[in-house]
């Protein structure tokens, strides 16, 4: 008895389309900004569309939220307010 | 009855783990491996060499089953000693991940470590080496009820 071989093709252009979407944007920029927002003082977020995905960055942007960060991390106990 | 099952104790199994690991690998003789102590309590510095384990984030996974962030911070003796906090922090991360293998982290069952992130991240306020990273590591909670 022969096998059916299920092929699977993915539409990589639809991939690229839905993680570079607005919907995927204001997702990540919310996420950034509640992490950004649990870290406290000094930190921000920054959401951007690269050219196959979206991408947010949270960032130290004072003296002393780096040395915050560095002595407490403080940024990298937040990560998880981004979740949900 | 449904069962109570709380997170277990991530930080506490981290630190007993690396601390018996500790004693059996040469590569980390003499390192103190140390709980959430900041470097900004007063009066604390780590010895003059150091794990210093902290849980940083914890998620459920499951009902039985949540993942710890644990965040690794290997001291070394001195400014200049960039190079030993990296040894220290590479070797504390692969007896880490072996977790995983072994399948326990100090009588603990744990089905995953994934290694986050690791970095240079000396001292802001001794200026001594340190290299740093976070893991997720999953455990199984504790049945209390």
């Amino acid at each position: 008895m022969g096998s059916k071989v299920t092929r699977i093709v993915f539409h990589s252009a639809g991939f690229r389309s839905l993680m570079r979407s607005q919907a995927v944007v204001a997702d990540l920029a919310r996420r950034g900004e509640a992490i950004a927002a649990a870290a406290g003082p000094g930190v921000g977020s920054r959401a951007s569309v690269g050219s196959n995905r979206a991408r947010v960055v949270v960032m130290t942007e004072t003296d002393e939220a780096k040395t915050a960060e560095a002595a407490d991390k403080t940024l990298t106990r937040s990560i998880g307010a981004g979740r949900g | 009855m449904a069962e109570l099952i709380e997170p277990a104790d991530g930080e506490t199994a981290a630190i007993a783990y690396l601390s018996a690991v500790a004693l059996s690998d040469p590569v980390l003789a003499g390192v103190e491996v140390v709980g959430a102590l900041s470097s900004s309590s007063p009066g604390y510095e780590p010895g003059p060499e150091a794990v210093v384990v902290r849980l940083t984030g914890l998620a459920a996974r499951s009902l039985a089953v949540d993942v710890h962030q644990i965040t690794l911070t290997a001291w070394a003796t001195s400014r200049e000693d960039e190079l030993r906090a990296s040894v220290i922090f590479r070797r504390a991360a692969a007896h880490l991940l072996l977790a995983e293998r072994v399948g326990f982290l100090a009588g603990v069952p744990c089905s995953e470590v994934r290694p986050i992130s690791g970095y240079n991240d000396p001292d802001p306020i001794t200026g001594r080496a340190r290299y740093s990273g976070s893991f997720g590591v999953a455990l199984r909670g504790v049945v209390v009820q």
